[in-house]
């Protein structure tokens, strides 16, 4: 009990360190969801209304790369980003960036398997309607994508939650540095490694605040489809 | 003066004839109703000549200029976008291009035209079963097509609805467009002045 009040205690004091590995979580999940939203719905929308020889095999091979392991990218980007690696001289290992390029790699194939589904299921529904109407690829991508909004939002928001609950990636490329690319989980880990339980406790329970705040969203926006 | 020309045209999926050679004309600015009982070819037929099928054999054609025809297709269960009543009528106009700035008077001086300028500011969910098909009608002559295609204009609709949508398709047809309906519904096709195609188990009869 005395552990919990006191993990409260850390998060209304809410000191610089604390605010910045919340702060630095939000922002690598974030961009990393925004840029993978972007680039996901694109191709998705592609792939809902094309036919294309092994469209089949790309859908299977986004699917199965749903469950990939987030170490395994974290440690891929590393022997591909370390100094003697083939993007070494970018200097990236240990930023900010790479661990956002980690997130974008792990949440990619989920948004993208998501996406399609419901992408395609929509089509199917407006297919001969939108071709009555002899509507163009884009705008058929653009009519498709605005009836998904409400499912491709939770779709989304379920990326984002994947993104910031991740922790093997971004402790292998980032480093856990303090001031650089410490996050919430990596903290966590560190906290509990040292026997800091009330801190790790507290940043535990700030992951845990904004998933319920996630899923409050995903809820309301439910409902609003409904 | 003939828009659609077919000859000993056929349609068959694994095999089986769903159209068994028939060979007939349409003509220009007539309403054409395509008759007969369920599993006749109807359907199939009104998407051959529309263009959403291709025929396995036969010759079909098209004698007007199709970079210049308009055509519009309603069909017999027509599925809405998850939108207002007006987001609906605006996503025709914005696939066939029209300048944004013209939707809204395109929009009322149509529903206005039918006395259903009131659906505007309904929201989709509270329209019954009757007013969307009236919303159907309204959102295939929005572009004022020079042929419609019409299937099943009337299902599960009571006589007062059937005799509304037959006005409005009358009125519609006075602008002069042509009008190819399937339906087996005795109370529109007495109302209608038309052509009529028979068909029975995929050929003409």
């Amino acid at each position: 009990m005395e552990l919990i009040l006191q993990s409260l205690d850390n998060i209304l004091d809410l000191n610089n360190s604390f605010k910045e590995v919340v702060l630095l979580s939000l922002y690598v999940s974030v961009l990393a969801t925004i840029i993978s939203s972007i680039i996901s719905i694109y191709l998705s929308s592609y792939m809902a209304i094309e036919n294309f020889s092994g469209k089949n095999t790309i859908t299977l091979i986004f699917n199965s790369l749903m469950s990939l392991p987030p170490v395994v990218v974290g440690l891929i980007l590393y022997i591909i980003f370390s100094s003697s690696g083939v993007l070494g001289f970018t200097d990236l290992l240990y930023s900010p960036q790479i661990m956002i390029i980690a997130q974008f790699i792990i949440i990619t194939p989920i948004i993208i398997s998501l996406s399609l589904k419901s992408l395609n299921d929509r089509y199917n529904l407006l297919d001969d309607y939108l071709f009555s109407l002899n509507a163009s690829k884009n705008k058929i991508r653009r009519t498709i994508i605005y009836e998904s909004r409400y499912d491709l939002l939770i779709i989304v928001i379920t990326g984002l939650s994947r993104a910031l609950s991740e922790v093997g990636a971004v402790i292998i490329v980032g480093g856990n540095i303090d001031n650089l690319t410490r996050v919430m989980t990596t903290s966590i880990v560190l906290e509990t490694s040292r026997g800091e339980l009330s801190l790790a406790l507290s940043l535990g329970i700030s992951l845990i605040f904004i998933a319920v705040i996630m899923n409050l969203l995903i809820i309301f926006i439910k409902n609003k489809l409904l | 003066m003939n828009i659609f020309s077919l000859n000993n045209l056929s349609y068959k999926v694994s095999n089986k004839f769903i159209i068994k050679n028939i060979t007939f004309d349409i003509k220009k600015n007539i309403i054409t109703i395509i008759k007969g009982p369920n599993g006749a070819g109807k359907t199939t037929l009104l998407k051959i000549l529309f263009g959403m099928l291709k025929p396995t054999s036969g010759s079909l054609q098209r004698l007007f200029d199709s970079e210049k025809y308009e055509l519009s297709y309603i069909f017999q269960n027509s599925v809405f976008l998850n939108r207002s009543v007006e987001e609906n009528l605006n996503h025709v106009l914005f696939c066939k291009n029209i300048n944004k700035n013209k939707w809204k008077s395109i929009i009322l001086s149509v529903l206005k035209e039918f006395n259903l300028d009131y659906m505007l500011s309904l929201n989709l969910k509270s329209l019954s079963g009757g007013e969307l098909q009236l919303l159907a009608l309204v959102r295939g002559i929005l572009i004022h097509p020079d042929i419609l295609f019409y299937d099943e204009p009337t299902n599960n609709l009571d006589r007062d609805n059937v005799e509304t949508i037959a006005k409005m398709i009358y009125k519609f047809h006075l602008d002069g467009s042509s009008i190819i309906i399937v339906s087996h519904d005795d109370v529109l096709t007495n109302i209608l002045k038309h052509d009529e195609i028979v068909m029975k188990e995929g050929a003409l009869s």
